[in-house]
């Protein structure tokens, strides 16, 4: 496009023949008044606020439509423009509350701030208020049109820009107002994509409150499921990914912030889907499982060649204790960023809990292998059989040090052992053993002791291994672990002993024989002294019998001081300087990182820590810490078009086998969206992200400071 | 991290701070302005003009009122309870200050009563030429692009946190964070806090005054008023002080309905309370802080606002009995159908209509029917003789006979809150055992406490006026210290 | 891209049926004239718009909407094709697609002369109440089609014309431009204040309501001249419309907004002794405003305060209480006549003579005066 000279308020300026007089002024840092113009939608020229004066021209030009000539003469401060201004300004006034007190747009409202600006008249025009009440009917967004100056954005933005049309023009009594064109929003097939919420000058449609976080940044509030989420996972992107076909693309997206796009997607325990703002529609997305549909129709993996690129190496070594999700997480980001990594793994294959730590029906060993081998491709060395014992002294051939071995010793409670009997194993021996085919002597029928998630993943194996199994837990309904895994376990014929205490474990010549119970009504742990506080039921002892336990009570790192950096009393590494478990320790160089400092979390957690602690880690190393990375291109199309009875469409579960079926084999418990569920459940995402796209309000403070700057310059 | 060095820092960019800006850059100083709202002018830009006494609009419109008067009944009107150095010097400055705004490009269309009793002390910001709607913005305009000409830095959507002080107690810097969420630091020798009191929260207001919103008190919101000045100012070591709320009474949920049914409910005829019966002398309703204070001691802190058909048809033909500037109408024909609209809205229970005093009685959950009855039947014979009970004019005293009758539920409300930082006539900030912070200043509604308990309505404007003598004299204060503290 | 050609019937305001008097009476030569404009377009397809509710006068692709003096532009056609309201757009390089067409835009009355060989224009002439139209070689002096013998005024052009004395007639002439398009007579009886009014109702009603100065202008200024008749304008009210007027002229978006101020700022020239009259004296030169109502009074001997009068009153426009002599507020009342029937005594009379006669001033007892 050719370029043009012209001059505003006697500056010269260039500018592309394309661009309006309105867009050559603001981009030159000149203040027009404007309302109904927004950079991002077509230009409508209805407000009439930025009208100017153009040499040899009667009358006065409408400069958000009119594009720039060579030699043009504009004078944005003419009599006749600013006398026209302010005329529209009084109009607006009038049909507009006089009122701004108690109004919630106050301070960020355009219209005032415009006002102040051209400043209205005064003239005694009548009042003619245009009188609707607030509809609060609709989910997430409420309609307060009596603020309503009818500047048409919020119309051209549902339409033009998003495609979707559910709010339009309608007279009413003969009065002009905006509608939405149904009974309710998502009658109209809103998408609840929130453009016009973003456009609303005067905060006649605003989010409803309490929808978005207000303590965080804009940016992160306005995509609750990412804020949420630990690491952050660009998560409207990779779901339109999906929603457009394009699975690699997604996986790709997901592969930004976290390796185990599989794992995650079968065992992450998924806080994103509690902040989804489509659940003030119907439902949230299930987010968990779109992910792990995208990585089982991964095929052609267009991300791997950038997720292998490595930047020069930087002679720096560093080794990494503990091949789980966190270590391997911060090894690949550390190898990318030029570091040599080397990852100690002390059992026979790295995984961390994802191959030792779960039943392999949750998530399967090789799924887990295939993502640690992209990790290794990409340079991260892995040396497996291998227990690190002393870190300190690790850290005398190496740069850095991260110790990142969870907590992987299941802790049994002695005093219930007096006796001390062989077949009491923790949750985790035995969970190893399974998935690492160890010999584990258990009897035939078993008693685990506590009501978590580990216990019924125990409890799903044990039924596996047919064995018959109770569950004893001091939780009503066992409500410590999720209803998805609870339920499951006991479809699958476990027995349930909610509010239970344990008294002791029993058993004759050296062999357990039954566990010694008795009932309660409720029970606390003291907050200070964190003991147990019971409110028994009065001589409700028994025995249930049994030939061997499980504890499955919490997981303790197992750490003890010759591993040569401090501890706490539970055996959590700290940092002196603050007397916290930190990612730095009491070794100079040597940190710390995942559930080893935050005890038993989830995958999603320690992967997130990994990140962390490879952006201070790189940075200790001489690096810049920064470890974001773009994969693969992606479109976000502002134009989403409508899809039938969108607010209608429910959720969609995954086929989960029946539990006689599924308890005889190790196979996955549920099978993965088909195409169809997939990408079905994709579209019912609101894009949320969408929205950032739409610039923020610009007010002539903003404009006035780029003038000046101009001037002294 | 982004690290910024500057002379002065001004937290907050209502009246109190630009007029502080422009005081301290006149002065030579480098000054950083911390705005977290999207534009500049707080509360202010609702407003319409500030307090002078003495000026020369004053005299052109032979206006007899001058600063010793004032002084005189400002103070007997507050018990001498008040700081008589900063009034004095408030008022004093108060022409000058109309003079400064004037010199800024202000134009004032002169000096008005907010109502007839008030004095004319309420210099109106002209708009064009007449009194426009919003003064107070075209005022803060004029004191941003001056303070902006003097080099002033105003950063928007950046709220401050923290105020530094070194290990002498001098005050260091400002922490802040901006919209992005990238924190930053400011290096500077003084810090001048104006955030306009803490309006917009219930929970501070409920702390420090005990009020429940919605329950006996209906604040008007103005977003961003969160008191995060006071707090940080405590937090700096800053004294604090009684807090109190600029009592008005209001319909709270018809703010933004047709304005005919508010302005009619305000003109002073028969205001009963819960128990049914009379409490104030209705000419005061003029005065929303009287009004707001006897409405705030009845039970259950209500006033219902008791009108008859007669009264409405009068009004509609020969015009209301009160008008002011604020709440102004062309004519209240709509006000049958507003009330209509009123009573069919679920969520807003302001007004109540009935055929008969008694249907009207239970409809406001008046205990005793009987003594409202009494009360009515007793002003009706009063309406041909005079109001022996509280003495209004025979003028305001028109019967309740015509059904249907009307009722507004009036609550307290307030335009936000008043005082929280302690400092003296130098606004200079107090620690707890009376000595100036150096560095430190405070200004506006933050320190706000020299009405007592009740606004000062008879001076109209004061609200305003002390927020912009008062930015004044911090911004020279600031000035000096930083001049002192470099020689 | 093709071209779409749309023969817009929708532009006639409430002052002209040249449209539907063409498509009835002239449709051969329209559509050769329509022929003839798609030929140089190159358009290859042709929709007629019509108006709601108008015959289809046996053409087919019809399409049908509402009528609006800114269905000549091409993107509100456009609008209401999509069932939208139509909104102009007034752009330079602006190009209306519908379906993947640039649409362009003929009416009737252009396409008629495209094809006719004589110049014609069809002006509507309304008087008396009743409509024709009267076709004329372009030229023909205005004053030659209609007299307006002894008329008060004259509106040419309808909504976006002005009003000129019956005599000026003959300085126009009839052509192609909007002032042809209509000519309405007001007879010697009418209040121009009235007609003005009338005439800003229609001019709110037929804004596209698009911008600003148009949307809330016609609504003020129709506000503004409703409250003249009824005695409830302001003072300054003349000056505040011939202060905004000028304005929407220049600052209006489109024709329609930079022309219908035209009709009041003449209307305020032209008559301006008879708006004074309304605004400041409350009277109406012409006789039809403020025709008091005949005034009404409770005669003091016959009344014996029973009060029955008091509830029939809707405008609680009479005092009194029982066993005194009621009295009717004359402000207050609305001249309807309803105490008259509700008075057994029969002592409301609807007063016919000139001066009143001594009526009580305050509350008097029966029989006391």
């Amino acid at each position: 496009m050719a370029e043009v000279k012209l001059t505003i308020d006697g500056r010269q300026i260039v500018a592309d023949e394309s661009k309006t007089v309105l867009e050559a002024a603001l981009e030159n840092g000149i203040y027009i008044p404007h309302l109904c113009y927004h950079e991002d939608l077509h230009p409508n020229g209805g407000c009439r606020l930025c009208v100017v004066k153009q040499e040899g021209v009667d009358g006065v030009i409408t400069s958000c439509s009119t594009k720039v000539q060579e030699g043009m003469v504009i004078n944005t401060k003419d009599d006749l423009a600013e006398k026209v201004r302010k005329l529209s300004c009084d109009f607006m006034f009038k049909t507009h509350p006089s009122e701004c007190t108690g109004c919630p747009k106050y301070g960020r409202c355009l219209l005032a701030s415009i006002s102040q600006y051209v400043g209205d008249t005064g003239r005694a025009l009548r009042e003619l208020k245009l009188r609707v009440t607030a509809d609060e009917t609709n989910p997430l967004m409420l309609h307060e049109m009596y603020r309503c100056i009818l500047c048409g954005r919020c119309v051209r933005a549902c339409g033009e820009l998003r495609g979707v049309g559910a709010l339009k023009f309608a007279k009413v009594d003969g009065r002009m107002r905006v509608v939405i064109d149904g009974d309710s929003l998502a009658d109209a097939d809103c998408r609840f994509c929130g453009a016009c919420v973003e456009v609303c000058p005067t905060g006649s449609i605003r989010d409803k409150v309490g929808v978005f976080r207000d303590d965080i940044p804009r940016e992160q509030a306005l995509i609750p499921c990412s804020a949420e989420c630990p690491a952050h996972i660009s998560i409207p992107e990779y779901i339109r990914a999906i929603y457009d076909g394009e699975y690699s693309t997604s996986v790709g997206i997901i592969r930004e912030k976290v390796p185990f796009p599989h794992a995650l997607g079968l065992v992450c325990n998924n806080r994103c889907e509690n902040n989804c703002k489509h659940k003030h529609l119907n439902s949230s997305l299930s987010i968990r499982n779109l992910k792990r549909f995208a990585a089982e129709h991964d095929e052609d993996k267009i991300w791997l060649d950038n997720y292998l690129k490595v930047a020069p190496r930087t002679g720096k070594k560093v080794a990494v204790i503990g091949g789980g999700a966190c270590g391997l997480t911060a090894g690949y980001y550390l190898n990318k960023k030029g570091h040599d990594v080397t990852v100690f793994e002390s059992k026979k294959i790295p995984g961390g809990h994802m191959t030792s730590g779960m039943p392999e029906y949750r998530i399967p060993t090789q799924a887990v292998l295939d993502e640690v081998k992209v990790i290794e491709d990409s340079g991260v060395k892995i040396v497996c059989n291998s227990p690190i014992t002393n870190a300190a002294e690790l850290k005398k051939d190496y740069d850095a040090v991260l110790v990142a071995i969870g907590t992987s010793v299941g802790k049994k409670l002695g005093y219930l052992n007096k006796d001390n009997l062989p077949q009491v194993f923790s949750a985790l021996e035995l969970l190893q053993a399974q998935r690492l085919n160890q010999e584990i002597d258990l009897g035939d029928t078993v008693c685990i002791i506590g009501g978590g998630n580990v216990a019924f993943d125990a409890a799903g194996t044990l039924l596996r291994m047919k064995k018959t199994v109770n569950v004893v837990c001091l939780e009503k309904d066992a409500s410590q672990a999720s209803p998805e895994e609870r339920d499951t376990a006991l479809e699958e014929g476990a027995n349930l002993f909610d509010s239970h205490s344990n008294e002791a474990i029993v058993g004759e010549n050296g062999h357990v024989t039954g566990l010694q119970v008795h009932k309660i009504n409720s029970f606390y742990f003291h907050p200070e002294t964190r003991a147990l506080v019971e409110d028994a039921i009065p001589d409700s002892t028994y025995i249930i019998p049994c030939d061997s336990i499980v504890f499955a009570a919490g997981q303790v790192t197992g750490l003890t001081e010759d591993f040569g950096i401090e501890l706490n009393k539970f055996g959590y590494p700290i940092d002196p300087k603050t007397g916290k478990s930190e990612y730095t320790t009491s070794v100079e160089g040597v940190f710390a990182a995942g559930d080893v400092i935050t005890g038993t979390r989830f995958l999603i957690d320690a992967i997130a820590g990994g990140r962390e602690v490879a952006e201070l880690m790189d940075k200790y190393l001489g690096g810049d810490g920064v470890i974001d990375e773009q994969l693969v291109e992606r479109k976000a199309d502002p134009y989403i078009g409508t899809i039938d009875q969108f607010a209608e469409i429910a959720r969609h579960e995954m086929d989960v086998r029946p539990a006689e079926e599924r308890r005889e084999d190790f196979a996955p418990v549920s099978t993965g969206f088909t195409c169809e569920q997939g990408n079905c459940e994709a579209s019912r995402c609101l894009q949320c992200d969408l929205r950032l796209q739409i610039a923020g309000p610009k007010f002539w403070n903003d404009y006035v400071k780029a003038e000046d700057e101009e001037v002294n310059a | 991290m982004k690290n910024l060095k500057a002379d002065v820092v001004v937290i907050g960019t209502g009246p109190s701070g630009l007029a502080a800006c422009v005081e301290a850059s006149e002065a030579g100083m480098s000054v950083i302005a911390l705005e977290k709202q999207n534009v500049s002018g707080g509360a202010a830009n609702m407003g319409m003009g500030p307090l002078g006494i003495g000026t020369r609009h004053q005299q052109d419109q032979m206006v007899d009122i001058d600063v010793e008067r004032a002084f005189k009944m400002f103070m007997e009107y507050t018990h001498w309870r008040v700081d008589a150095n900063m009034v004095k010097r408030y008022f004093e400055a108060s022409a000058g200050t109309i003079e400064w705004l004037e010199s800024l490009g202000v134009e004032f269309a002169g000096a008005y009563k907010y109502f007839p009793k008030s004095e004319a002390t309420w210099h109106i910001v002209a708009v064009n030429g007449g009194i426009g709607r919003n003064g107070g913005a075209i005022m803060n305009k004029h004191m941003l692009d001056r303070a902006q000409e003097n080099g002033v830095e105003v950063m928007y959507e950046t709220p401050a946190k923290k105020i530094l002080r070194d290990d002498e107690g001098k005050i260091c810097g400002v922490d802040a964070v901006d919209k992005d969420g990238e924190e930053i630091h400011i290096d500077c020798k003084a810090v001048i806090v104006g955030t306009g009191g803490a309006g917009d929260s219930p929970e501070y207001m409920k702390e420090r005054m005990g009020y429940t919103y919605g329950k006996d008190l209906f604040n008007i919101v103005i977003p961003g008023l969160k008191g995060e000045g006071i707090k940080m100012a405590i937090e700096a070591g800053a004294a604090t002080t009684e807090m109190t709320v600029e009592k008005i009474y209001i319909l709270p949920f018809s703010d933004f309905g047709p304005q005919s049914v508010p302005v009619t409910f305000m003109q002073p005829n028969l205001m009963v309370n819960v128990q049914g019966r009379r409490f104030i002398n209705e000419e005061m309703m003029q005065n929303t802080t009287f009004t707001g204070n006897a409405i705030q001691i009845q039970k259950g802190a209500v006033g219902f606002s008791i009108l008859d058909q007669k009264i409405v048809n009068g009004y509609k033909k020969k015009g209301l009995d009160v008008v002011n500037f604020v709440h102004h109408v062309d004519n209240i024909d709509d006000f049958e159908q507003a009330c209509d609209d009123i009573i069919n809205d679920p969520n807003n229970p302001d007004v109540v209509k009935a055929d008969t005093l008694e249907e009207l009685a239970e409809k406001l959950g008046i205990e005793d029917v009987d003594t409202f009855l009494e009360t009515v039947e007793e002003y009706n014979d009063m309406c041909e003789s005079q109001d022996t009970l509280f003495y209004k004019p025979s003028k305001f005293m028109k019967p309740i006979e015509k059904a249907p009758f009307y009722a507004g539920i009036f609550h307290p409300s307030g335009y936000g809150t008043l005082g929280g930082i302690k400092i003296d006539d130098k606004c200079q900030v107090l620690d707890d055992d009376w000595n100036a912070i150096p560095g430190f200043f405070a200004c506006g509604t933050d320190t706000c406490t020299i009405y007592g308990d009740s606004y000062m309505f008879l001076l109209p404007g004061n609200t305003m006026g002390y927020c912009v003598n008062t930015g004044r004299f911090a911004g020279e204060a600031a000035a000096d210290y930083v001049d002192e503290l470099d020689d | 891209m093709e071209k779409l050609l749309v023969c817009s019937c929708a532009v006639n305001d409430p002052y002209t049926i040249s449209s539907a008097y063409l498509l009835e009476n002239e449709l051969d030569t329209v559509k050769a004239g329509i022929k003839k404009y798609a030929g140089m377009l190159g358009a290859s397809e042709i929709i007629y718009f019509l108006p709601e509710g108008s015959k289809d006068f046996g053409l087919e692709n019809v399409a049908y909407g509402q009528a609006s003096p800114v269905m000549d532009n091409p993107y509100a056609i456009v609008q209401q094709l999509k069932g939208n309201l139509p909104r102009p757009m007034i752009q330079d390089d602006y190009v209306a697609e519908y379906e993947g067409k640039e649409v362009a835009v003929i009416t009737p009355e252009v396409a008629y002369n495209l094809a006719a060989s004589q110049k014609t224009a069809f002006i509507t002439v309304t008087k008396g109440g009743s409509s024709e139209i009267k076709a004329v070689p372009f030229g023909t002096k205005l004053n030659e089609v209609e007299d307006a013998a002894g008329a008060k005024a004259v509106l040419l052009g309808g909504l976006r014309g002005k009003f000129i004395l019956p005599a000026s007639l003959a300085d126009y002439a009839a052509g192609d431009d909007i002032l042809s398009s209509s000519i309405t007579v007001f007879g010697p009886e009418a209040c121009m204040v009235v007609v003005t009014a009338d005439l800003m109702t229609k001019t709110w009603m037929n804004s596209c309501n698009k911008c600003v100065l148009c949307r809330d202008g016609t609504f003020q200024v129709k506000t503004i001249m409703d409250d003249m008749p009824v005695g409830k304008s302001k003072a300054g009210d003349i000056d505040l419309l011939k202060d905004i007027a000028p304005l929407i002229k220049i600052g209006a978006y489109c024709p329609y907004g930079q022309n219908w101020p035209n009709t009041l700022l003449s209307a305020l020239e032209l008559f301006a002794g008879e708006f004074d009259a309304h605004t400041k004296k409350k009277s109406c030169p012409a006789g039809v405003c403020f025709q008091a109502g005949a005034t009404y009074i409770i005669l003091p001997d016959k009344c014996t305060g029973c009060g029955d009068c008091v509830d029939a009153c809707d405008y609680t426009a009479i005092e009194g209480k029982k066993k005194f002599i009621h009295m009717i507020d004359q402000d207050m009342c609305e001249h309807c006549g309803e105490c008259v029937s509700s008075c057994e005594e029969e002592a409301i009379v609807k007063w016919e003579g000139g001066k009143l006669p001594k009526l009580p001033k305050k509350l008097t007892k029966v029989g006391k005066f």
